[in-house]
């Protein structure tokens, strides 16, 4: 984003030739010491116009006007600008606006960004714990880090708790190697500015380097980014907020490059080691010198050792393979192998950082040693190598040499003797110095030992070191154990193959030792042997008796020596067997528990325990039981539904039949009837034609018949036509009623004939036998019912025949009496 | 594990297609798989002891056992322990959604009505009753809407409960005034636009109110051309991966891919951080069985 042309800010004209004021130049902006109405300016700096209150504030010192502060929207401690890295954050903030987003930023390097949800106030250790490790893991403050977590999502929690309807906290947080930012956003019913914070505000400026609020009008969102800074050293403070109303209106999604992970996922198993306390060196020089020590001694055992000039760090590597406690390599980096390499190759060195040892081991509450401890703690081991050869080193060479020949002295057997003694005797010694609060230093030794052995001091003093030296690892061996007491707790962590495999890798590498050991030893011994009886079979011939002597003490030290050792590696098998034993007890066990885990587990994959199977299973045989017995009785029911359809079947077709049978007779009668009709009409016609001549006769005539026989005879036949016209209609009706039972006949015919058919392939889901059987009892309703109208028709018709019967015989009765008449008129 | 009624009777769908066994030794379908249940018949033929079986049905006794699990990890407080019970419901999850071919959307479906839903039965009913097609889509982008979100790390029981019965409520109320038809039909339309124009956005205004607008994020569009202009930048991760689920499910009858095969293939279009933080999660489980086992 490039800068906007209006970056109007207002600054106290001291400020202008400050590195603050410089750095607000580089970024673009515009510095007025005076506020033109009209002009817009984006904040103002510190009491910059004091009177200008509608432009929002930036300090960047403590003391403001307090009549300013509450406008103070942000601040900027002014450190920012004099490191690089603050320079950048503050160019990214200011300039890339509201793309600016913090997890974003410092992701990129580290390409991985984190989100968590929190739902609830209670589960917020846990997720903080997640973050906490992801700090720790990149080796990030984690104090300062969780003390801004704490005071950050109590105030979230606080928050949300108010607001109705709330939706979890979103946590995503991410590092790159200079840089940790977290942010917090949670969904608020509203927010009221920097006053909301209160003392909160304190906390979580004080414990971040960058913090940032922000809350979008559109959605209600706050979110609060934090930003630590990895190098202690920049000591920047800051914080700002920001009220968004609307975010980028990009219609493009900027693809992060980085990649979004689920914080949920994050199960790597971290073990937190409390923090290197200064001493740190000196305890990396302790472990290089004791393993330095156990590849001189193993190098001695060695059939041919490698040239001591040629030796490399793959050497040292190959060499430590074979250190009994393979966990106490652990401490062992790159800088202590190349440390150790030239511990070996530097005696000068080696007895250098001894004496160095000593005097730690044997005044842990010195003053002067912590001083030199905490001025080493910042050194590099070549730094240490380098103070301690040129400048802290008590001895000189002479006394080097002399302290490599110390075997020498004339005095061996004695010193052999007393040796363990004055070993006792130091250790208690220093026990009582050190109760007395008195620091042990070299001369308290080579005192003890003058006064053990009578001799010079200064005779003494060349083998102090070699003493020192073994008091100081047996110190050294108890912690040790130390060690493989917690290296327990370790493997318990484990599982019971890994630590079986460890184990009996170590055994083998044990006994591989013990066994070169032992036959070096019997090669010794033989070798003692074969001397002793050579010695024995040239008693005459004395060889050079010094020399014998050496001989025989170098061989009996050396045994001595082998003897102590395989004690000690008897000491280490037993203590491993014993180890080994516990694991296996602990992997039973586990195993067991592993065992129950998985029969309950099967158990709840079936649901329920046996009992309840059992049950379940004479429940289901039950079930099965009156399952087939119910089969049985539907079975049954179906077969009397078929007789029973079967048999309404037949006899509803036979009276369809005979029904129809009848309707044709009925029919043919009807026609006849017809028949009868017409050719009585006619007759009637011609009847009526006849009277009517006979009346124009008789009215012609003007004699004869009576005018009142006349009368009555038109009465008659008046009657009788309306009679006629009556049953007339009578007839029409008589046929439409007919048509109608012939339709509802046919209805009930192909209702019936669907019916059946229905019942030829009956198709379930649609009407069940029931519904069947119920419409085979409404057709049979339907025909009696129709039945019953034909026979009343039957009856009609024959009622007409009747009327019919006689309106014929009364027409024939008038026929005779017009005939009569006639005669008469003739 | 045996077909009971015991099995269904709390179901809405039909989880597989269920028979009914005549004695003649022909078989009458009663329920289609994923269409409604026709409860009241099954059980009429359970109570008279005639012989009802299922095919194709989904697998009850692994739904069961992701029931199982899923009532753990929500009775368990310990959030350490609630991850390990959370672990291994998504290395379900893997094993019975991806690595398996074809398991349908429905699948899913189904294990959400049981895990996630406060519905009752009757309610269940009515929304059926309106249309199934539009209620089983609306049910797959509830579903698969609650499965993201427990996957994208909201772990509380009840909020995922909430999330559910809530997003397929307001879903269901859309545009209750038209005919199911037609609104089917406009959502159709309105799901396949990648950015609405103002006609669009009449079109919206008939199906849901301002109202309804002001709350939802369902007619949203990444470019911020949705109602509320709100852009993928402005919408929280549960709103990114809502409007991709709603642009995914389609209205026409057809029957897709679960949601979580959908992710691991690439076709839940959410932008890329998001897709690929839910890839993870259900990638990565695997290997950290393999070590627990």
């Amino acid at each position: 984003m490039t800068t906007k042309p209006n970056k109007k800010i207002l600054v106290p004209p001291e400020l202008s030739s400050s590195a603050m004021g410089i750095f607000f130049e580089e970024l673009g902006f515009e510095l007025n010491y005076k506020h033109i109405t009209g002009h817009e300016y984006l904040f103002a700096v510190n009491d910059a116009c004091p009177d200008v209150l509608n432009v929002p504030r930036l300090k960047t010192k403590d003391s403001i006007d307090p009549k300013l502060a509450p406008f103070v929207k942000s601040f900027i401690s002014e450190d920012y600008v004099s490191s690089i890295e603050g320079r950048k954050l503050l160019t990214s903030y200011f300039n890339d606006g509201l793309e600016f987003d913090l997890v974003d930023r410092y992701s990129k390097d580290f390409k991985n960004i984190y989100t968590v949800k929190i739902h609830e106030y209670l589960n917020v250790g846990y997720f903080t714990d997640a973050i906490i490790v992801e700090a720790y893991k990149a080796k990030f403050n984690i104090n300062i880090l969780r003390n801004y977590l704490n005071a950050a999502m109590s105030f979230a929690f606080k928050k949300i708790e108010t607001s109705e309807d709330s939706m979890p906290i979103d946590v995503s947080y991410s590092h790159s190697g200079e840089a940790f930012a977290v942010m917090i956003s949670m969904g608020v019913d509203g927010f009221e500015g920097i006053g909301e914070l209160k003392e909160c505000l304190q906390i979580l400026t004080e414990n971040s380097n960058f913090f940032d609020v922000s809350y979008f009008h559109k959605k209600n969102k706050l979110t609060f980014s934090c930003l630590l800074f990895k190098d202690e050293k920049l000591a920047m403070k800051s914080y700002f907020f920001t009220e968004i109303t609307n975010k980028s209106a990009r219609s493009e999604e900027v693809e992060v490059q980085s990649e979004l992970l689920s914080g949920l996922d994050a199960h790597d198993d971290i073990k937190y080691e409390a923090q290197k306390i200064p001493d740190e060196q000196s305890k990396k020089l302790s472990i290089a010198r004791k393993f330095a020590l156990f590849i001189r001694n193993y190098r001695q055992i060695e059939d041919s050792p490698k040239k001591i000039e040629k030796l490399e760090v793959s050497d040292v590597e190959n060499y430590l393979d074979f250190y009994p406690r393979q966990e106490s390599l652990k401490a062992v980096d790159d800088e202590i192998k190349n440390f150790i390499l030239k511990l070996l190759k530097d005696d000068q060195l080696f007895n250098g950082i001894s004496d160095y040892i000593k005097k730690v081991a044997s005044s842990n509450l010195d003053s002067q040693i912590q001083e030199i401890q905490r001025v080493l703690g910042e050194k590099s081991l070549s730094d240490i190598e380098e103070i301690l050869i040129f400048g802290g080193s008590p001895k000189n060479d002479q006394d080097l040499t002399r302290v490599k020949g110390w075997v020498e002295d004339g005095d061996i057997s004695k010193w052999e003797v007393k040796r363990s003694q004055i070993n006792e005797k130091i250790q208690d010694e220093l026990i009582r110095i050190s109760s007395e609060g008195r620091n042990i230093v070299q001369d308290d030794i080579i005192r003890i030992i003058a006064k053990e052995l009578d001799a010079k001091e200064n005779d003494i003093k060349v083998l102090v070191s070699g003493l020192v030296e073994e008091v100081v690892s047996n110190e050294l061996v108890k912690r040790q154990k130390l060690e493989d007491a917690f290296a327990l707790k370790i493997l318990a962590n484990q599982s019971g193959d890994q630590v079986r495999e460890k184990l009996e890798t170590q055994i083998v590498r044990m006994k591989k030792i013990m066994e070169q050991l032992k036959n070096e030893l019997v090669k010794l011994q033989n070798e003692k042997i074969a001397r002793n009886a050579s010695d024995e079979n040239t008693p005459s011939v004395p060889t050079d008796g010094s020399e014998t002597l050496q001989l025989k003490a170098a061989l009996s030290r050396t045994i001595e020596a082998l003897k102590s050792k395989e004690r000690f590696l008897e000491k280490i098998k037993s203590d491993f067997e014993l180890l080994s034993k516990n694991k296996d007890l602990k992997i039973e066990a586990l195993a067991s528990k592993i065992e129950a885990m998985k029969s309950e587990y099967a158990r709840s994959r079936d649901f329920a325990n046996e009992e309840k199977l059992q049950q379940l299973e004479v429940e289901n045989n039950s079930l099965v039981q009156r399952l087939e017995l119910a089969n049985k009785k539907v079975n049954i029911r179906n077969e009397n539904i078929e007789n029973r359809d079967n048999g309404a079947l037949e006899k509803s077709e036979k009276e369809i039949q005979s029904l129809r049978l009848n309707m044709q007779k009925a029919q043919s009668v009807i026609e006849r009837f017809k028949q009868d009709k017409l050719e009585m009409e006619a007759r009637f016609n011609d009847e009526k034609e006849n009277s009517r001549k006979l009346k124009e006769d008789l009215g012609v005539s003007g004699s004869g018949v009576s005018k009142e026989e006349v009368a009555e005879k038109d009465a008659v036949i008046n009657i009788l036509t309306s009679e006629k016209r009556a049953s007339e209609e009578k007839l029409r009706a008589m046929t439409i009623e007919l048509k109608k039972t012939e339709q509802k006949l046919k209805f009930t015919t192909s209702q019936l004939e669907s019916a059946s058919k229905r019942k030829v392939v009956p198709t379930p889901g649609q009407k069940s036998p029931e519904a069947l059987a119920k419409d085979l009892e409404i057709t049979k309703n339907k025909l009696a019912e129709v039945a019953l109208e034909i026979a009343e028709k039957r009856k009609e018709v024959i009622k007409l025949k009747q009327e019919n019967t006689m309106m014929s015989n009364k027409i024939a009765e008038l026929e005779k009496k017009l005939g009569n008449a006639d005669k008469k008129a003739s | 594990m045996k077909f009971t009624f015991a099995n269904i009777q709390h179901d809405l769908l039909s989880p597989g297609n269920i028979f009914w066994k005549k004695n003649s030794g022909g078989a009458v379908l009663i329920s289609k798989k994923g269409e409604a249940l026709n409860l009241k018949l099954i059980k009429k033929f359970f109570d008279a002891g005639i012989e009802v079986f299922m095919e194709d049905g989904i697998d009850l006794h692994v739904h069961h056992e992701m029931k199982t699990i899923y009532e753990k990890y929500s009775e368990e407080v310990l959030m350490r322990d609630k991850m390990i019970w959370r672990d291994q419901l998504i290395a379900i999850f893997r094993k019975e959604f991806i690595e398996k071919e074809l398991v349908m959307q429905f699948e899913l479906d189904h294990l959400a009505w049981k895990l996630f839903s406060s519905f009752k039965l009757p309610e269940g009913l009515n929304f059926i009753e309106r249309d199934t097609d539009l209620f089983r889509r609306h049910l797959s982008v509830a579903s698969s809407y609650t499965f993201c979100a427990f996957l994208m790390g909201y772990y509380e029981p009840n909020f995922l409960n909430r999330l559910f019965s809530k997003t397929l409520q307001n879903l269901m109320d859309l545009g209750t005034s038209a005919h199911v038809l037609s609104l089917k039909e406009k959502l159709e339309y309105l799901r396949l636009q990648e950015s609405f124009s103002s006609e669009d956005y009449e079109y919206v205004k008939t199906i849901a109110s301002d109202e309804v607008l002001k709350k939802t994020v369902m007619f949203e569009q990444y470019d911020g051309s949705g109602p509320r202009n709100l852009n993928s930048k402005e919408m929280t991760d549960l709103e990114v991966v809502f409007v991709a689920i709603s642009k995914l499910f389609g209205y026409t009858k057809e029957s897709r891919e679960n949601i979580l095969s959908a992710v691991v293939k690439g076709e839940l279009k959410c932008g890329g951080r998001t897709l690929k933080m839910l890839q993870k999660v259900l990638s990565e489980k695997e290997k950290e069985m393999d070590a627990i086992a």
